[in-house]
């Protein structure tokens, strides 16, 4: 039997004995099949499981109702009947306002935080990707099963294959993004731009506001200059002005961009993408064919209206081994692999949110809990009230009717309030959430209709959950008993609800706090990664050197050069480098030699991460050279050529060798270039990024158009950047500058999402403790309360104080060490599930749950001390002489 | 027990659907579950079905009758997946023929009705 059948079998003990006994293994059957029809859907199943309750739940109440009789209420008059319940239930919440104020405050952060959560769910996971018909959407990726990848970027010239040879979709499209200079109107600016297939806006369904999109004739060089414009830069910078349709812009120092048409402003597309170009795939100078080697598309594809996601599968797959054949060289092991494109945005976040959302219900479920006792002691107190109406003829149905009208009332009440939590909450989401959690952004979550409709269905299920018990145990007034005395009568049933109850909070608080312990460990230990440079208090700013205006690479070299010589004079900067490409930022990977390397058949290929650096590089950036040098002046064009290579490069290429003073060269390429250094490694993807084999080589041997400036200040980094741009705009003003970010910034974008889990998980592990301590408090004082008899009794006959002291303790002790068992092997299931979110810390750490443990035991006797004392202060004179 | 099916109309659609797939023979629940599923698509709520035919026992409407002998024949021969020990079937009753009867021929009447018959004419292609 699985844990979910044993779950159910619970579940269904709430049905009457006779229909279990009849039909209960069918129905075990019966919900098994249908888990495993949707096996692996995390959404779907616990759709399904809430369905299941429900259903039981519904089920029970009404196999369990008298039958109706003829004389049966109209409805009418029984919705007049709970309009008053609802009406009474809210003058009693007034009665007692203390502890209604403490009720509804615990259920509102439990709904609002759930809320939230939820349309974090819904916009993400739930809703459909704003496209039309957006599930016939594909995107096609080549894979390399052998390596394990199964979506790396695609080829030109793969694309353009793929492309003729395929039958299945209807548009195939290439999409890469790119930054886009804008002058001559204004500021020079640098956008993010994107080049894309002529009928990628067609595989979208994106409709332009104005205009049109791209034509086929327009991915020819010839053809090529149109641009699409994103809403967002037509309002910024031409104040939505109609008549820049069919105006010329200039793109990168060229003239002649005409633009085409404006996309909506709805329009959403991962980041923001100001402009668009046609993608054109040119052959080479010499008129090679485009390139098999470089990766770097990805390509979109909309199936065909009678075509099947497995067909397409198939057809790509035989279009791969054909290319296979026909290019062995380069394709050898190649494929071209299909993925939805909602599987391709949903999938990294499926399983966090799907744990956020356990844990703020369970943190529900806490609230529910904490509530069910503060109306239990109610109910206790209302027994004569109940006996009177039953008395009077009240049916047994009624009296459940009435009681749970009442926690419903309680529940919309911390419902409202929970949606003002709600509010708070998702306006400070921003603060911590990564701005792109799928094809939508962070600004697209809001409080919508579903979502209240959501916090609505929320508020009244929480009510019939937490009032069920008390109204179960309120409408069963053994009447004599009640009327007759002062009513202590069915305590023994209340003492094992709330030893349940108590039992239950220790385990759902220990299963959120093992979750949050486990997150947070993690975290911590991704912060102790080292990144292998020091991003403190370096400014970084992107310069690219319009081939148009300097049209050499002499030029181009000339002017890097000079703008590197006067940020280095400006005085609060203490280092400057540059390179193509930073850490955080792209990446390029490159196949390489090594000389007097023997490369077996079968052996992976030998790849370097080359990266483009000016002499001052390593220094700004803080990177050690572990052996030999860096690059100096002597490094120039027409001297020998060098490399420095990292830690990682030297072990893998030259295991047990010092590869300072042997040489290396690019594939495809005559020149052997010698390694001068070792640098230290860099993790480039930021603190949980592989470390990767690296090369560097000079910027005044490589000579690239483009590069961004490292500046280590020697104040505050941000406060620099308004002096560089100027010594920028000095030496040309025509230059656009983009990406000005900290270091730091970027190194705390890159865990943000593990960030935002992190605060998360805290928030929701602290909140349940904090409910749970609260719950276990107040058991306890009704505890003492109402065995205040007893124990007087039992001091009369000689206990002493630290007796009564120590068994309540006790009490306490074995029930939190049950629910800590319950909630520790519950919470270790639950991470193993979410183990995505964990990095490099197994769910069953022993030092989270060795410190969740001693939290929750010490928290939880705390709770216990307090009334405990009072029982001990009890006068036993006192309490039998009351009685 | 009820003698008059007419005092049972309108049948819920849950128990019109289970007498007419059980107006083909005797069948146990879970066969008919699984039809049931299929016919509508969606899941069958196990408590919401195992009551339902608990009442429709406690009406007459079915009642529990043996195997199918082809089945008790599987099961001598222990053919693989004959497992009808550990399941109960169900058979419609005189009753439950009659119920059905009457909620077909209500329904009917209601397809028939002249306004129905307007409601499902073809319409027209909207101009828009």
């Amino acid at each position: 039997m699985t844990t979910g059948d044993t779950a159910y079998r619970l579940l269904l003990r709430a049905l009457p004995a006779d229909l279990r006994r009849d039909f209960g293994d069918d129905m075990v059957q019966l919900f098994r099949d249908q888990r495993e029809a949707i096996r692996g859907r995390a959404l779907s199943i616990i759709r399904l499981w809430l369905a299941a309750i429900v259903d039981v739940l519904r089920e029970a109440m009404a196999s369990r109702a008298p039958a109706p009789r003829a004389d049966a209420l109209p409805w009418g008059q029984v919705m007049r009947a709970s309009a008053l319940d609802i009406r009474h239930g809210l003058r009693l919440l007034r009665r007692d306002p203390a502890s209604s104020a403490l009720a509804v405050a615990t259920l509102a952060l439990g709904i609002g935080a759930n809320t939230a959560i939820f349309s974090v769910v819904d916009t993400v996971l739930i809703r459909e990707l704003p496209y039309d018909d957006p599930d016939r959407i594909m995107l096609l990726w080549e894979k390399r099963p052998a390596e394990g990848v199964m979506t790396n970027h695609v080829s030109p010239a793969d694309y353009l294959d793929w492309r003729r040879m395929q039958s299945s979709f209807e548009h195939v499209a290439g999409f890469a993004d790119t930054s886009v200079s804008l002058t001559g109107d204004g500021e020079p600016v640098q956008v993010p731009g994107a080049v894309v297939g002529w009928s990628f806006f067609d595989i979208l369904g994106v409709h332009m506001q104005h205009g049109r999109s791209f034509r086929p004739d327009e991915e020819r060089l010839e053809a090529s200059r149109h641009v699409v414009m994103s809403h967002g830069l037509w309002q910024r910078r031409y104040g939505g002005d109609p008549g820049i349709l069919g105006r010329e812009l200039t793109i990168n120092s060229r003239g002649g961009w005409r633009v085409v048409g404006i996309l909506p402003r709805d329009f959403r597309f991962g980041d923001t993408y100001d402009l668009w170009v046609p993608l054109v795939i040119t052959a080479g100078p010499d008129g090679s064919p485009p390139t098999r080697v470089i990766h770097q598309l990805e390509v979109y594809a909309r199936l065909e209206p009678e075509v099947t996601y497995v067909q397409a599968l198939d057809d790509m797959d035989r279009i791969g081994r054909a290319l296979e054949a026909q290019y062995p060289d380069m394709s050898r092991g190649h494929g071209a692999h299909v993925q939805p494109l909602r599987e391709h945005y949903v999938s990294p976040v499926r399983e966090r949110l799907v744990i956020l959302l356990s844990a703020v219900g369970f943190v529900l479920l806490i609230a529910c809990v904490n509530t069910a006792n503060l109306l239990l002691a109610r109910a206790a107190a209302r027994r004569r009230e109940m006996a009177v109406r039953s008395a009077l003829g009240a049916s047994r149905g009624r009296l459940i009717v009435q009681t749970l009208s009442e926690s419903v009332a309680l529940s919309s009440v911390g419902g409202i309030a929970g949606l003002g939590v709600a509010v708070l909450m998702l306006s400070a989401l921003p603060l911590i959430m990564p701005d792109r959690l799928s094809v939508v952004g962070i600004e697209d979550i809001g409080l919508d209709a579903r979502v209240l409709a959501f916090a609505l269905a929320l508020s009244i299920a929480t009510g019939v959950v937490f009032g069920l018990l008390p109204a179960l145990s309120a409408s069963r007034p053994d009447m004599a008993d009640t009327l007759n005395a002062g009513g202590r009568g069915a305590a023994g049933v209340r003492k094992a609800a709330r030893r349940t109850l108590v039992i239950t909070e220790v385990a759902l608080a220990s299963l959120t706090l093992v979750g949050a312990g486990l997150v947070i460990k993690s975290f911590s230990t991704i912060l102790a990664q080292p990144l292998g440079f020091d991003p403190n208090g370096r400014l970084t700013m992107s310069v690219a050197i319009p081939p148009a205006r300097y049209d050499t690479p002499q030029k181009r070299r000339a002017a890097l050069m000079e703008i590197e010589r006067r940020l280095t004079g400006i005085a609060e900067v203490a280092a400057v480098g540059g390179a193509n490409i930073i850490p955080l930022s792209g990446d390029s990977r490159a196949g390489v030699e090594i000389e007097g390397r023997e490369v077996a058949e079968n052996d992976p290929p030998t790849r370097m991460h080359p990266r483009i650096v000016t002499t001052g590089y390593f220094r700004a950036m803080g990177i050690p050279i572990v052996r030999g040098r860096a690059f100096g002046p002597e490094d120039r064009d027409g001297a020998m050529p060098v490399v420095v290579v990292s830690e990682t490069s030297a072990q893998r290429y030259w295991p047990g060798l010092d590869p300072v003073g042997r040489r290396m060269r690019f594939v495809g390429d005559e020149t052997w270039r010698t390694v001068v250094g070792i640098a230290g490694d860099v993790r480039h993807w930021g603190r949980t990024g592989a470390v990767n084999p690296m090369m560097y080589w000079p910027q005044a041997q490589a000579g690239s158009n483009a590069l961004t400036f490292v500046l280590a200040a020697r104040t505050d980094a941000a406060a620099v950047a308004p002096t560089v741009r100027r010594a920028i705009g000095d030496f040309d003003p025509n230059l656009a500058i983009s990406t000005v970010r900290t270091m730091d910034e970027m190194v705390s974008q890159s865990v943000r999402a593990e960030r935002a889990q992190t605060i998360l998980m805290g928030a929701f592990g602290a909140v349940a403790l904090l409910l749970a301590v609260i719950g276990i408090y107040g058991v306890t004082s009704q505890l003492v309360t109402t065995r205040r008899h007893e124990i007087g009794v039992r001091m009369t006959l000689g206990a002493r104080p630290r007796d009564i002291l120590r068994q309540l303790l006790g009490e306490g002790l074995w029930q939190s060490i049950a629910g800590l068992a319950i909630g520790l092997a519950a919470g270790i299931a639950l991470m193993r599930l979410g183990a995505s979110m964990l990095y490099s810390v197994q769910p069953w750490d022993p030092a989270t749950l060795t410190v969740v443990s001693v939290v929750l035991l010490a928290a939880t006797l705390a709770a216990v001390l307090i009334p405990a004392r009072r029982a001990m202060a009890v006068d036993p004179a006192y309490t039998l002489r009351s009685n | 027990m009820v003698t008059d099916a007419r005092t049972l109309l309108p049948l819920k659609p849950l128990v019109f659907d289970v007498l007419l797939a059980l107006d083909e023979g005797a069948r146990h629940g879970w066969s008919l579950v699984r039809d049931l599923q299929e016919q509508s698509g969606g899941a069958i709520l196990p408590a919401n079905f195992y009551r339902t035919l608990r009442s429709m026992l406690a009406e007459g409407l079915i009642e529990e009758t043996d195997p199918p002998r082809h089945e008790q024949a599987a099961a001598r021969r222990g053919d693989a997946g004959a497992t009808f020990e550990r399941r109960r079937y169900f058979a419609l009753t005189p009753l439950g023929r009659e119920a059905a009867r009457l909620e077909a021929r209500r329904l009917q009447s209601i397809v028939s009705d002249a306004r129905t018959q307007r409601l499902l004419k073809p319409q027209a292609p909207r101009k828009s």
